[in-house]
């Protein structure tokens, strides 16, 4: 019976999940029924629903018994509220309390504006004064410390009262409370709006819920400084601590404004960098794809790269791209090594990735450090197999761990990944060209017993080693052809790979090939191999085939036979003797010897 | 599935002639759906209290407004759906509540034993809840929980029917795909409850 999960099932699925709603149509029933017989993926996840319906009605029921306050808290809370409300003995017509509440919800809002714009005019400090805008002289100046709101009247519950008792207050006097910061602020009281802002500071859960509009604050701040630019100081001032809470308070509409608050230029730098970061404490991918464009546009916004960093990793992630975008910045570089614990988090998480990422080992080579190599080794190892990033990365890395990794991935690839692999391989092999041999060596305690994983391997690391170009190719292959118990199509395939290499490549290799004929356990083919490359003939495969001296044609049979006699030539004596018996029934040259 | 609250109406008709006392019986009656429905959109204690008593006072000033008493408990959903979406996005609402998930388990009090895995199979839950899109995660409750058919549901999410049994269809299957790597850990809680 098939397990098989096919792209239909999610349709299956589908089906299942409305079927716990009630019965399904007969024709649609029998269906699903047939399917099911057929498709284990199905029948678990009916099953999965049945259980989840199960255990989620128990969870429910059992929150449904655990009412966190009594009833009698919660009514006295409710009642208190009711309180405030007109006495209701029979319902009203809805329109007519409709209208009733607009008209009374007017009056009251025109009152207290109209009431609270009256005492603010009247009863400003001296240090407001000071700094009112439009500027009013006091005849003596006091000094500027924000001892606290000096708008006593308005707002008592602000003046001398302890934050806590914030979360007690009620919403329309809150709703006061930001009138007033906000008067101040527009006012260019700009030291009295801190302090304001100040006793709301750790209060960031009340303002949220009562929606504090700031976004409004900080757009009349711009247009503001955009129409008549006076009283710098006291203006920044107010569009610090504006900046401060848009980003906490009004979160979902904090990005618009922050644009705009950046564009065009704002007059100060410490403007510039609290937008910069406000934008980058907002989290949005939206704000990033913003500070990303900031920071590409030219070098005047160096804050851009700063405020992506301090934005935790997926802000380092950003200024990543950002450096691969516009990456003749060096302080977006500057900024990244300055990071570096993180940025090796970062760029291990997005090498590791799995999927193809061209740039990976370049990043690798440019910021990768010893943490971000440990973290890609540990996940590997986790693995048993590297993904594509990996892969590409294992190279960055170099050395012996990564020879092991791709190794053991080789031995487990399909055909199409392997040609990727063996080109890693190469890579490899060629970036640690000193070691290059003694990687291949140390590859024999890695081949597996599995004959398929065995023949795979050896395969891509010959072709590897066979590609490289930095004259280690040889004795690479020579270290694939003492590997024990190769098979004896893959010893050809070395010596073929062999015999096209130059005789210069590798000074030690005829002398290495010569010991290896004097081994007794050398096979007649494998020897024929060993002689062809040693006479430098062009092709081995001639001489591999079986029967060897039927399927040689005459050149190819003189030029043979050159080569055995260069070699018994080169190796006179017992060793060079016995390989020519063995090769008795093969060769002319043996006739020769008869003869 | 809850036994559901079934006061006679006359509570609510005293409730819709200013009665404080049948209101306050009301809320007694209704506060565990109220609260149910408020933990799918809020996380935490102190904001599903907070939307609880929003949706109450809106529904004391809305009372005389109440076309059909018998559709009071549809309609005190739907002012807490109401009120929860018109509130979205100032706390979190994302996922459910951890310290609930702490306070009592489904079935730790029979065997100990089976809290640890009790507490981890409803955080998978709840995790897996939290993936959900708020009117996915109210329609599932009110079904599974309230038991409410779709016309009840539809009324309370102020939609179709047919899109109540879509709502209620997709929650099933995200969730048993998001919990089927935890198979094993369902069928233990099952096996113990």
């Amino acid at each position: 019976m098939s397990t098989g999960h096919t792209s239909s099932c999610t349709a299956w699925q589908e089906t299942l999940a409305r079927s716990v709603d009630g019965p399904l149509a007969a024709r649609e029933r029998r269906a699903l029924e047939a399917h099911l017989e057929c498709c284990g993926d199905c029948r678990s996840f009916a099953e999965t629903l049945g259980l989840v319906e199960q255990f989620a009605a128990r969870v429910f029921a059992s929150e449904a018994e655990e009412a966190w306050t009594d009833d009698d808290t919660f009514l006295a809370v409710l009642s208190s509220r009711l309180d405030g409300l007109p006495r209701r003995t029979s319902p009203l017509p809805y329109l007519v309390t409709i209208a009733a509440a607009i008209l009374l919800t007017g009056g009251l809002v025109a009152l207290v504006l109209h009431v609270l714009e009256e005492k603010a005019s009247r009863e400003r400090s001296p240090y407001v004064a000071e700094h009112a805008w439009p500027p009013v002289r006091p005849s003596e100046p006091t000094p500027a410390t924000p001892a606290g709101p000096s708008n006593t009247e308005s707002e008592p519950f602000l003046v001398g009262t302890e934050p806590e008792d914030l979360d007690r207050v009620d919403p329309l006097r809150l709703y006061g409370a930001r009138y007033v910061v906000e008067k101040a602020l527009l006012s260019a009281h700009g030291l009295e709006g801190e302090a304001l802002l100040t006793a709301l500071r750790d209060k960031t859960a009340v303002l949220r819920r009562e929606r504090w509009p700031i976004e409004h604050l900080v757009l009349k701040l711009v247009d503001r400084n955009a129409d008549e630019p006076r009283h710098l100081s006291t203006d920044e001032r107010a569009m610090l601590v504006a900046l401060h809470w848009i980003g906490s308070v009004r979160p979902r509409g904090a990005l618009p404004v922050l644009k705009r608050v950046l564009e065009p230029e704002p007059r100060t730098p410490a403007v510039r960098r609290e937008a910069l970061m406000t934008l980058a404490r907002l989290g949005q991918e939206r704000a990033f794809d913003h500070l990303v464009e900031l920071g590409r546009r030219s070098d005047a916004y160096p804050e851009a790269a700063a405020a992506l960093a301090a934005a935790g990793d997926r802000g380092l992630e950003r200024l990543l791209e950002l450096y691969e975008g516009a990456n003749t910045l060096p302080t977006v570089r500057n900024t990244l090594e300055n990071h570096r614990p993180a940025l090796d988090r970062v760029l291990a998480r997005r090498i590791g990735s799995w999927t193809p990422d061209p740039r990976a080992a370049e990043l690798y080579r440019l910021f990768g450090g010893q943490q971000c190599r440990d973290v890609l080794l540990a996940e590997a190892e986790r693995k048993r197999r590297l993904g594509e990033g990996l892969v590409t990365v294992a190279v960055a890395i170099g050395g012996v761990e990564a020879f092991d990794l791709l190794l053991e991935t080789v031995e487990k690839s399909s055909p199409r990944e392997r040609e990727r692999l063996t080109a890693s391989l190469t890579e490899l092999l060629e970036l640690e060209r000193e070691q290059a041999p003694s990687l291949v060596r140390r590859s024999a305690h890695l081949l597996k017993d599995d004959p398929l994983e065995r023949i795979n391997a050896i395969d891509a690391l010959t072709s590897a080693a066979a590609r490289i170009e930095s004259g280690q190719a040889s004795a690479c292959l020579l270290a694939i052809l003492e590997l024990s118990d190769l098979a004896v199509i893959q010893k050809a395939n070395v010596l073929l790979h062999l015999l096209n290499r130059p005789r210069s490549e590798a000074p030690g290799l005829d002398g290495a090939l010569t010991r290896r004929l004097a081994e007794p356990t050398l096979s007649p083919i494998e020897f024929a191999g060993v002689v062809t490359v040693l006479a430098g003939r062009s092709s081995v495969e001639d001489v591999l085939a079986k029967p060897l001296w039927k399927t040689l044609d005459d050149s190819r049979r003189r030029r043979l036979v050159r080569g055995l006699e260069e070699t018994v030539a080169a190796q006179p004596g017992v060793a060079g003797l016995t390989a020519l018996d063995r090769l008795i029934p093969l060769t002319e040259a043996s006739r020769r010897r008869t003869e | 599935m809850r036994d559901e609250p079934l006061p006679d109406d006359g509570p609510i008709a005293r409730a819709m002639d200013g009665d404080r006392e049948a209101f306050a019986t009301l809320v007694r009656t209704y506060r565990p759906l109220v609260l149910g429905l408020a933990r799918r959109f809020r996380k935490g204690r102190e904001a599903c209290e907070e939307l609880a008593q929003e949706t109450f006072y809106r529904a004391w000033v809305a009372l005389p407004r109440l076309r059909d008493p018998r559709s009071f408990k549809t309609w005190l959903g739907r002012i807490t759906v109401n009120t929860a979406l018109e509130k979205r996005g100032l706390p979190h609402t994302e996922s459910l509540d951890a310290e609930g998930a702490e306070s009592k388990l489904p079935s730790d009090s029979r065997q100990p034993e089976h809290a640890s895995l009790g507490r981890e199979a409803r955080e998978l839950l709840e995790a897996a809840l939290a993936k959900l899109g708020e009117r996915l995660r109210a329609a599932f409750h009110l079904r599974v929980c309230e038991g409410m058919s779709h016309r009840e549901i539809a009324e309370v999410m102020g939609t179709t029917i047919e899109t109540s049994r879509m709502y209620v269809c997709r929650a099933r299957e995200r969730l048993a795909r998001e919990l089927a790597p935890h198979r094993d850990l369902l069928r233990a809680m099952e096996a113990a409850s």
